[in-house]
C-alpha cells in the first residue's frame, strides 16, 4: 500500500525497549499508520514480517539475539522488496553506510522526532 | 581517563537530557571516586567494549526517575513499573549510544552492550576494571542525576 501523510499503512516495529516501541507506534499512528504487531528481537521481527507482511517495518540494530542488521538481511532474503527502516541511537558513518549498503531503505536516529517521519514514510514507500 | 574521551559523553547526557526535559541542563563539579558505585535509588550500566573498556553509570533518586519517566512517556508514575524502568534504560542507551557515535568518527571503534539497571543504595560493582570513576553531577528540571564514568583505554 503506497501512502502520503493521510493514506493508512501497515507497519511493524521492531524494538527490545518497550519504551521504544511504545514511542515510534504513538508517533506512526499519528501519520495514519496502522500497527501490524510488534518484535522483540530480530528473530521475533523476521518471523513476524512473514506472518504479517506489513508495508514498511521500523527496526532497532541493537537487540538480544539477532541484531537489526541481520534481521533485515533476513527479511530481504525472503522478500526482496521489504521496506525496512532503521531506527537506532547510533549514528556513526560506518554502521549507517552498513545499514544501507544490507539494504535499510532509510535511517532514523533516536530519540524519535514526529515532523520528519511521514517524509520518510511517503519517500520509502514510494521507491 | 582522557578528557577526549569524557567530553563526548558528558555532552551527549546534556544534549540528550535538554530534549527530553525541554529544559537547560547544567553540569556540576566533577569528583572521583576509588571504583564504580551507585549511591542512589536507580542506576542504569552500560558496558562499553572495543579500543576504551569501561562502564557509564546514570544514576538518580527514586522522585527524579519517576518524573524523568513521566517526562518521556507523557504519563504519571507512581512506582518504577517495568515500562518506567525500561523508558530509564532506553533513556541511558540514547546517550550512551550517541556519545559512542561521536568517538567512533575519531579514532575509537566502540560497541555498547545493553544497559541493566539496578534499584537500591550502596550497589558496588566489583571487575577487572579496576578504574577510578569521574562522577559528573547534572542538575536537571526534574531534579539531580549523576553521570559516572569508569574508563580506561584498552592496551593491546
Amino acid at each position: 500500500m503506497k501512502t502520503g501523510q493521510n493514506i493508512p499503512f501497515k507497519f511493524l516495529v521492531a524494538d527490545d525497549s518497550e519504551f521504544a516501541r511504545k514511542s515510534l507506534i504513538m508517533a506512526l499512528s499519528r501519520i495514519g499508520g496502522n500497527l501490524a504487531g510488534e518484535a522483540f528481537s530480530g528473530q521475533d521481527a523476521v518471523q513476524k514480517y512473514r506472518c504479517l507482511k506489513p508495508d514498511i517495518v521500523f527496526m532497532d540494530i541493537t537487540m538480544p539475539g539477532m541484531e537489526g542488521i541481520d534481521a533485515l538481511e533476513r527479511i530481504l532474503q525472503d522478500d526482496s522488496s521489504a521496506k525496512v527502516v532503521i531506527v537506532s541511537s547510533l549514528s556513526h558513518r560506518e554502521i549507517v553506510k552498513n545499514a544501507l549498503k544490507k539494504g535499510a531503505k532509510h535511517y532514523i536516529t533516536k530519540p524519535i522526532q514526529i515532523a520528519p517521519l511521514a517524509d520518510i514514510i511517503q519517500f520509502v514507500l514510494s521507491r | 581517563m582522557r578528557l577526549d574521551h569524557i567530553n563526548p559523553i558528558v555532552d551527549s547526557a546534556i544534549t540528550v537530557l535538554a530534549e527530553f526535559t525541554g529544559s537547560p541542563v547544567n553540569r556540576g563539579d566533577m569528583k572521583l571516586r576509588r571504583r564504580p558505585s551507585t549511591s542512589r535509588d536507580v542506576a542504569t550500566i552500560i558496558r562499553l567494549k572495543g579500543n576504551v573498556d569501561g562502564r557509564i553509570i546514570i544514576e538518580m533518586d527514586g522522585s527524579t526517575a519517576l518524573a524523568m519517566a513521566g517526562l518521556m512517556n507523557n504519563d504519571l508514575f507512581r512506582e518504577l513499573d517495568r515500562l518506567a524502568l525500561d523508558t530509564l534504560m532506553e533513556l541511558a542507551n540514547i546517550i550512551v549510544a550517541r556519545a559512542v557515535s561521536s568517538l567512533n568518527e575519531l579514532e575509537f571503534a566502540l560497541r555498547l552492550a545493553p544497559p541493566l539497571i539496578f534499584t537500591g543504595t550502596n550497589v558496588s560493582c566489583f571487575s577487572s576494571l579496576d578504574t577510578e570513576t569521574l562522577v559528573v553531577p547534572l542538575h536537571t528540571n526534574v531534579g539531580d542525576m549523576n553521570l559516572s564514568l569508569a574508563l580506561r583505554m584498552k592496551t593491546l
